[in-house]
């Protein structure tokens, strides 16, 4: 695929930068439905126009995923077009900058993992909104660039591809179109070679280039009609440029045939590998946060003096609210006493309205040849046209039932 | 009549038809608008003694019975109901007594007089029982309460229409009551009448926009003593009947507390999630969802990470319900693996209060919020337990908790117009007290005495079960 064009790991180990008009994303790449925002994470000003970078997710390359991009990043002042928003999904995004302002100002630039570019095809899109059917390699030893052009009119476009030395071993430092012999535009890079792209400064009269920092490429910003069949393109190694310079002809576009089998692709490596801690293995264990009780309470009086064996209570008192055993000890002991008093007595007594729940009563009953005593379990009131009663019940201690 | 004013004590002559006319001329019941606890003193006891009760009223039955006739002359020479009545039988009782006596125009003290107030029950004492012991009698009247009427707290039912009147006042139970009123003139269902509307069920009426309640005041007199056992705020639950229509309920507090609610529930421990978002997901800051937060009055709030109590070494917001482990061990942050648990217990009391304060919230906000009172006569401890209280009874819980003490609960009338809910321990029978309250001497028990079996076996043996607790926590494989 002639994106991946750059045979040289310089590439590959990089995202390839995709132009893609916005009008035609969806035909390039079906998966390709929005571009969406993220903040802004730096911005930089490279000649003819502003370029904003933005951040893709946690501004990781290779995170897949949507990301948003705020219409108004759309906008120049004076020229603004109508914000869209669009939407990247199954696309690898690494970066996203807009060429703000310029002849490139919205058209957004998608950096994508190459291998999940199957999709898209050899078809360039200018600014014109034409697209080339084509694309020309130019493989030389001092590097390799190509020529982008619609034919007859348009703003051609310039990839220059790891440019090396020229034939004489000087270091390359700018690019010159030329129209015949004659220098049309030149540019220079700083003393850097173009390989050094993150710190290479853009001088000279071009500001009808842009330069793009991330793939070493140019951008003629300017209408030319003459490269359509003797356009040449040249290397300045000196700076500025006083020297001679390499030409090399302008061959006209072929149309690109694509390769029948899939190119090899050398796996990229991912820069931000996850990290695989060391976890230590732990086990589970157990631990008690509260103690639990399981008192058996015993009437020993009445189990062994009275002789009247283990009578045990129904059910077992289950309550997580017990505080110690001493109240568990009592409450056993009050249950036990509970049934202990298992007679209901119930007296009708004169209206002593000083009796109340729990208050304790004495009360002789010599028919039963007992007396009780005892807190009220209960009164009752009890008062109509033929009868007034007043009665208190107790609970007395029954017989042994054993 | 001015009753407020009227500061010397009405004399038997005082009490003419022409002031029982002039009060009945709107309707055949008195509304009294005084409020009772105003003038019962203390609220102890419901022990009351006219200091003039000697001189100028004497509470015989004759007495009562001339009052009463009055009262007769003047109810059957009125056309209000008279057609009604005088063509029906007439159910025919001298069991009320004419609370004109109460009013704030008899000064009443509330001294006790123990010598002639049933002496020989008192404590202590050995005396034989005297003739006023044996000839006493006890009366009934009945009122609707409006506590949230500003003018008419209390309406009296006409004494004359109460035929029976009973209640059920007992431990680990509802105070429980039913009053049966003459209802021949259909005064009490007819939904003309606004005092038919106050006698319908539940605590609060839409139509009227206020609670009501029954309150009914038993008057037990022993020679020239008098004491008063008020049973206010009752909830009418059922109504029955027509011509004889019966009102029955229970107390106010029972009411609420055998309700089923619905509100969250108490959480005294919790493993703790993560702070996810920024800036508190460091690791060391964990949120609580579900725990109680308490005042920590005790100071018992516990805070494990993989079972290590971290002591002092953390910050819980209480507000925000946010902990933050402050131990530089933890600056890194707390394994994924490590549960982080919190433990802030409640205590006993703490938690019924705060029941019985929910109980009440929980309720439509028409209704105003009336809290009662809670005593709680046992030492406090923390509870380390979930209590949940969806669609619950309150009172399972706090029948949960007496279990705990060991405890029971009982409603007590604080006052003429206030219940109580009071918790008290159980005693053993070795710790009962030596002399008993009260004494009841065998001649003054009237009819037999019904002593039997309630069928309840009696064990020496039983477990008292606490279940153990336990918790996860991960150690590392070396």
């Amino acid at each position: 695929m002639p994106v991946m064009e750059g045979s040289s790991a310089n590439t590959l180990t990089k995202n390839v930068r995709i132009r893609l008009n916005l009008l035609e994303m969806k035909s390039l790449l079906p998966q390709m439905i929005n571009l969406i925002h993220n903040n802004p994470s730096s911005t930089e000003t490279p000649p003819g126009g502003k370029v904003l970078y933005f951040s893709a997710l946690k501004n990781e390359p290779g995170t897949t995923g949507t990301i948003k991009l705020n219409p108004s990043y759309f906008r120049t002042e004076g020229n603004d077009p109508t914000p869209e928003y669009r939407t990247i999904s199954s696309v690898n995004i690494g970066q996203i900058w807009i060429q703000d302002g310029g002849l490139y100002q919205y058209y957004p630039y998608l950096y994508v993992d190459p291998t999940k570019l199957q999709y898209v095809s050899e078809k360039y899109v200018y600014a014109n909104g034409n697209m080339a059917t084509s694309t020309m390699p130019f493989p030389r030893k001092r590097g390799f660039f190509y020529f982008l052009t619609n034919g007859t009119s348009g703003k051609p476009t310039i990839r220059i591809k790891h440019i090396g030395v020229d034939a004489s071993g000087k270091n390359c430092t700018g690019i010159a179109f030329y129209a015949n012999t004659t220098p049309i535009f030149k540019a220079w890079l700083d003393g850097y070679s173009v390989d050094d792209y993150k710190t290479a400064a853009y001088t000279g009269n071009g500001q009808n280039f842009l330069l793009d920092d991330f793939n070493n490429q140019w951008f003629l910003n300017q209408n030319y009609n003459a490269f359509s069949s003797d356009g040449k393109i040249g290397f300045l190694n000196q700076y500025p440029d006083t020297a001679a310079l390499d030409f090399y002809t302008w061959i006209p576009l072929t149309p690109y045939t694509a390769p029948t089998q899939k190119p090899i692709v050398t796996p990229v490596p991912d820069p931000f590998p996850p990290t695989v801690d060391a976890e230590p293995e732990y086990l589970e264990q157990r631990k008690a946060l509260q103690a639990g009780i399981n008192l058996k309470v015993v009437d020993t009086f009445h189990r062994d003096t009275m002789g009247n064996g283990e009578l045990r209570g129904k059910e077992n008192i289950i309550n997580n609210n017990v505080k110690d055993e001493d109240t568990a000890f009592r409450i056993g002991q009050i249950a036990i006493q509970k049934t202990k008093r298992n007679l209901d007595i119930n007296v009708l007594a004169p209206p002593m309205f000083q009796l109340e729940p729990g208050k304790y009563l004495s009360m002789p009953i010599s028919a039963k040849n007992m007396t009780v005593f005892e807190p009220i379990d209960s009164l009752k009131f009890e008062i109509s046209a033929d009868k007034s009663d007043y009665g208190i019940t107790l609970k007395g201690i029954g017989k042994d039932n054993s | 009549m001015d009753w407020n004013s009227d500061n010397s004590p009405i004399t038997q002559s005082k009490l003419t038809s022409n002031h029982l006319a002039s009060e009945l001329d709107e309707s055949p019941y008195i509304e009294s608008e005084y409020e009772f606890s105003s003038f019962y003193g203390g609220t102890e006891g419901q022990k009351i003694t006219s200091k003039y009760t000697n001189n100028h009223l004497e509470w015989n039955k004759d007495n009562i019975n001339k009052v009463i006739g009055e009262y007769h002359k003047f109810y059957f020479d009125t056309k209000l109901i008279g057609a009604v009545y005088e063509d029906l039988p007439r159910v025919q009782n001298d069991i009320g007594f004419i609370p004109r006596n109460w009013s704030k125009a008899i000064p009443i003290t509330a001294t006790y007089g123990k010598e002639l107030y049933f002496p020989s029950m008192q404590k202590g004492s050995l005396d034989e029982p005297i003739l006023d012991e044996y000839l006493a009698e006890f009366y009934v009247c009945v009122y609707v309460q409006t506590p949230d009427n500003k003018t008419t707290k209390e309406t009296l039912i006409n004494y004359q229409d109460v035929i029976a009147v009973s209640v059920d006042w007992g431990k680990n139970k509802p105070i429980s009551f039913s009053v049966t009123l003459c209802n021949f003139s259909r005064y009490y269902t007819n939904p003309a009448n606004s005092i038919s509307q106050k006698l319908k069920k539940g605590i609060y009426s839409a139509e009227l926009g206020q609670r009501h309640f029954l309150k009914i005041v038993f008057m037990a007199k022993c020679g020239s003593e008098i004491y008063y056992r008020i049973f206010p705020r009752l909830v009418i639950k059922q109504i029955e009947g027509t011509t004889e229509v019966t009102y029955s309920g229970v107390d106010e507090i029972s009411e609420y507390l055998f309700r089923n609610v619905n509100f969250k529930s108490y959480c005294a421990e919790e493993c703790l999630a993560r702070v996810a978002t920024a800036p508190l997901n460091t690791g060391r800051h964990f949120i609580a969802n579900s725990l109680t937060i308490t005042e920590a009055r005790y100071g018992i709030t516990k805070v494990f990470v993989n079972a290590l109590d971290q002591e002092n070494n953390y910050k819980l917001d209480k507000n925000t319900k946010i902990l933050e482990l402050t131990d530089t061990k933890w600056s890194q942050g707390v394994s994924d693996k490590f549960p982080v648990l919190i433990q802030n217990p409640y205590t006993a009391q703490w938690l019924i209060n705060d029941i019985a304060k929910k109980v009440i919230d929980s309720q439509n906000t028409k209704v105003a919020r009336d809290y009662f009172p809670i005593k709680c006569k046992f030492t406090d401890f923390n509870l380390y337990t979930e209590f949940n209280f969806q669609d619950a009874e309150p009172i399972k819980t706090i029948e949960e908790i007496c279990q705990a003490v060991p405890a029971y609960w009982v409603i007590i009338p604080l006052d003429a117009d206030r219940l109580s809910l009071e918790i008290r321990p159980m005693l053993l029978e070795e710790e009962y007290p030596e002399n008993a309250d009260f004494f009841l001497p065998e001649s003054l028990t009237r009819g037999d005495i019904d002593v039997s079996d309630n069928d309840v076996d009696r064990i020496n043996t039983v477990n008292v079960v606490k279940l153990i607790k336990v918790a996860t926590y991960y150690e590392e494989v070396v």
